[in-house]
């Protein structure tokens, strides 16, 4: 089953009144459940067979932006999360400005900043346009995978 | 005149005077001579050679499409989304993402020489034209980031088959991905550099821009400028390097098919490679990065290509992101 077929299954589960759904394919099983607070989570016991270990251990198929910020004391608006573990750049190369600032006008698409892993460099882009309320990583900062780093509202 | 059209005339290695090369341009030799200044000032050697006449060193063959295709392996070009040889880019890699989506998968564009090549946190990469390989190759991924987990080791484990294809073995990777190598009786060196990077949905299709530049010959005033020790394939290979379509048809080879290997089989199918090569297995490192700094001892790499180190205390630590140096006793 692949990925986005879970993401078509999650919207699916969205829409309705629903508060799990589990389907099965063959000898995968993937079960989807809401989580009180709106947000919906993979509470899949079955490994998904096309995602390995660094994102089966912390399952959001909505990893990239939640609507609703979990963490108290955030702005209201679009969280961007870490794709991935690695080191956050705020900048392109050392010493240039950052590419983002609290109050700064975003649009979708636009690099908010960069994290590394193993010397593999991927671009964190906006994607809602909007201001940026809060950036919650500093640079050079270690951040985990699903780490909230921008608020943009 | 151009000054790929001039670097063309002195390829063979044999003098030519600037009035034989101005009178088959069909311009002066004063902009026979600025050709040549410009050539000089990006690092190619060109030599006086006699009376008033100009030559380079060694031969070089100048990177040419069609004998790279005609050196790939029976039906793999077939699998290529583009082949393309550049006289000059900004950098490859940057060229691959402005084209995005047009790109077709396993698309790899060369250039002779880059204006802007550069490495890791906008570090520069010297490209001078003639004497290196300068490629990029975008590959396509369906499953997400977390399936690319490990891919920028295996890309070292890609270029150390380049090298054995090209009956040069002693090469060996610094984690991530350097690949170091000595010549005889030297100081072991940077003998390539890669640089991956990622874009698209975490979670759904994404795209991997690899480059990666490979350093055939370097001159005594380049490796000066490196600003780091550097190695090239001509010093392993005894003085002359090895044919540059042939070297650049050896790495496209490898990348095309250890690609798709990655592709299907993920990093374990390179985990075993990784550790036969791994310079840092055993050695005292120091880590720097977003921690600050660790000691520790070199204990592999997980499976997900992630740096095992070893500390004082006997714990071992996963590390993602760190600048890493051998301590010397």
């Amino acid at each position: 089953m692949d990925l986005r077929k879970i993401k078509k299954l999650i919207d699916l589960l969205e829409e309705s009144n629903l508060a799990e759904l589990e389907i099965k394919e063959g000898e995968e099983v993937v079960r989807l459940s809401r989580v009180p607070k709106g947000g919906v989570a993979v509470a899949a016991p079955a490994p998904v067979a096309v995602v390995p270990a660094p994102v089966a251990a912390a399952p959001a198929p909505v990893a990239a932006v939640e609507a609703a910020p979990a963490v108290s004391g955030l702005p209201a608006g679009h969280v961007v999360k870490a794709p991935m573990v690695g080191t956050f750049y705020a900048s392109a190369t050392p010493g240039a400005p950052a590419l983002a600032k609290v109050g700064q006008q975003v649009k979708a698409g636009d690099t908010l900043g960069i994290i590394e892993a193993m010397k593999m460099f991927n671009q964190i882009e906006a994607d809602v346009s909007g201001t940026i309320q809060a950036i919650l990583v500093d640079n050079s900062q270690s951040v985990e995978f699903d780490q909230p780093m921008f608020v943009i509202a | 005149m151009q000054a790929a059209d001039l670097l063309a005339e002195l390829a063979a290695g044999e003098s030519r005077s600037g009035v034989e090369l101005a009178a088959r341009a069909g311009v002066t030799r004063a902009a026979v001579w600025k050709q040549i200044e410009a050539l000089r000032a990006r690092g190619v050697p060109i030599e006086a050679g006699g009376s008033s006449g100009y030559r380079l060193p060694w031969p070089v063959q100048l990177l040419d499409a069609g004998r790279i295709r005609a050196a790939l392996p029976a039906g793999l070009a077939a699998q290529l989304g583009a082949l393309e040889v550049h006289w000059e880019l900004d950098s490859t890699s940057s060229e691959l993402q402005r084209r995005g989506a047009a790109a077709p998968d396993l698309s790899v564009l060369m250039a002779e020489t880059q204006s802007a090549g550069r490495g890791r946190r906008g570090r520069p990469w010297l490209s001078p034209p003639g004497l290196n390989i300068y490629l990029s190759c975008v590959k396509r991924f369906d499953a997400g980031f977390a399936a690319l987990s490990g891919l920028s080791l295996a890309i070292g484990v890609i270029v150390l088959r380049t090298l054995a294809a090209l009956g040069i073995t002693g090469a060996g990777l610094k984690w991530p991905n350097d690949v170091l190598a000595a010549a005889p009786g030297a100081a072991p060196g940077k003998l390539a550099g890669i640089l991956v990077e990622l874009s698209g949905e975490y979670q759904g299709p994404c795209a991997a821009v690899i480059g990666i530049g490979l350093n055939l010959r370097l001159t005594d005033a380049l490796r000066g400028q490196a600003g780091q020790p550097t190695c090239d394939l001509a010093a392993l290979a005894g003085g002359a390097p090895p044919d540059r379509n042939r070297a650049a048809a050896a790495l496209i080879a490898a990348l095309a098919e250890g690609l798709r290997q990655f592709e299907r089989e993920g990093f374990a199918a390179f985990a075993g490679e990784y550790a036969r090569h791994d310079l840092l297995h055993g050695q005292s490192l120091r880590l720097s990065g977003a921690g600050g700094e660790r000691d520790g001892t070199g204990a592999g790499v997980d499976g997900r290509g992630a740096l095992l180190l070893r500390l004082p205390d006997g714990e071992t630590q996963r590390i993602d992101s760190a600048d890493v140096t051998v301590r010397r006793a």
